[in-house]
């Protein structure tokens, strides 16, 4: 029981920035997770914070041309649901509140400007195989799985007579495919399990007939599998590639990322079936094609629960 | 039962509008956009004024509503400042406007503007 418990909170924050230069949503830590025993209902809530105040040309911080800081808040909803053995279904409603500002002179005055939207933002959802179901003979456990993420956030949300920028918008208006593998190594000495989950998304053109860049990301997490205390550490890192975005056949040069974090976290689970993980968004290495607003820091908060109903 | 119903339905019609609405007069005419004039050369860092001149035939009051596909507008009414993104230097970049009055009849322009 211990041990589902440790998989269960190996889950972690994925931001989802829009490639070039704004907001942050959150991939959950549903996708984080093997697959669910049939008949088991898993619901869950996560926060996430990205705070974005500060400018990068490759690894070199700059001042921002526009004067520009942003911060995201993420509030995601996540139900997963196993209908039968080996196969659930993970499906994400996400919320957000963003904000960017301007500050700006054109020689003669000042501009300065905030920029902030709230609301519902893509709903995604991920069919999940489990390969190697996790099980007590053996310490591999494989998982694999395929989805889709829906334009159902607004992208149109105006203020005053303007639309707002489209990093701002909760909604990014495109369709994106995802694809989706997680694999788990249960070591004895030390007692430790190591799980590596990868995501990758391929997004398509959103409403001006901009493609994002192509994102991959993988998510390494390490966790003791005997420990007895009821809040346990969890050390996590995130690498994470995004290619340039394209107008067209046209490559848009200051986009594209590669980015390492740390994401120390703690989960407690002292209230089985309730778990509670709260941890640290830490930036480690990044390296920005042209310049571009990067995530400074984050935290994120995660409370979910498993129910059986069969 | 019925009398419950009936103030159900006064309350559901009295809440289908939040202002009683305009309506036009047969011979309303929609604004015109005479042009639009982009002040300088758009690159990064450095907002350039973006000015719609319109007019409405009947002397209408006119609202701007501005759209640029990446980059921000700041400001609002007939004159805005574009402030290009920093990920779109050397590329064009989608900018639209759109004139009512408050018949909602309109005018629209939509032109692209080089990022330096």
């Amino acid at each position: 029981m211990r041990l589902f418990f440790v998989l269960v909170a190996i889950s972690g924050a994925w931001a989802h920035a829009q490639s070039c230069c704004g907001g942050t949503g959150t991939f959950l830590g549903g996708m984080e997770r093997a697959g669910l025993g049939a008949g088991t209902l898993t619901v869950g809530a996560v926060y996430n914070y990205t705070a974005m105040d500060r400018t990068l040309d490759g690894t070199k911080r700059v001042p921002n041309p526009n004067g520009s800081v942003a911060y995201a808040h993420a509030f995601n909803l996540e139900f997963e649901f196993a209908p039968a053995e080996r196969w659930s279904v993970l499906a994400v409603l996400p919320f957000s509140d963003k904000m960017r500002t301007v500050n700006i002179s054109n020689g003669t005055t000042t501009l300065s400007t905030q920029y902030h939207a709230t609301g519902l933002s893509d709903a995604f959802g991920i069919v999940k195989f489990s390969v190697l179901p996790p099980s007590p003979l053996s310490p591999w456990s494989l998982a694999v799985g395929g989805g889709l993420k829906m334009p159902t956030g607004q992208y149109r949300v105006q203020e005053n007579g303007v639309e707002l920028p489209i990093d701002v918008q909760p909604g990014t208006s495109s369709w994106d495919v995802l694809a989706w593998l997680l694999g788990c190594y249960r070591a004895e000495t030390p007692a430790l399990m190591t799980t590596l989950s990868v995501l990758f998304r391929q997004p398509g053109a959103n409403i001006n007939g901009r493609t994002m860049g192509t994102d991959l990301q993988a998510l390494v997490a390490l966790s003791p599998t005997e420990w007895e205390l009821p809040i346990l550490p969890v050390l996590l890192s995130r690498w994470r590639w995004t290619g340039p975005d394209r107008i067209g056949d046209r490559t848009l040069t200051a986009t594209g990322t590669f980015r390492i974090e740390l994401l120390p976290s703690l989960a407690m689970t002292a209230w089985e079936p309730l778990v509670l993980r709260i941890g640290a968004q830490l930036p480690i290495y990044e390296r920005t094609n042209g310049v571009q607003l990067a995530p400074s820091w984050g935290m994120f908060a995660e409370v979910r629960s498993t129910l059986t109903l069969w | 039962m019925r009398v419950v119903l009936l103030l159900l339905a006064v309350v559901l019609l009295s809440c289908s509008q939040d202002s009683p609405s305009l309506i036009a007069p047969p011979t309303n005419r929609a604004p015109v956009i005479d042009s639009v004039v982009i002040g300088g050369i758009v690159s990064v860092g450095t907002p350039v004024d973006v000015v719609c001149y319109a007019r409405d035939p009947d002397g209408d009051t006119l609202q701007y509503f501005w759209r640029v596909a990446d980059g921000s507008i700041v400001g609002s009414g007939h004159r805005v400042q574009l402030v290009a993104a920093p990920c779109c230097t050397g590329n064009s970049t989608t900018m639209q406007v759109i004139v009512r009055d408050q018949y909602q009849a309109s005018d629209s322009r939509e032109f692209q503007v080089y990022v330096w």
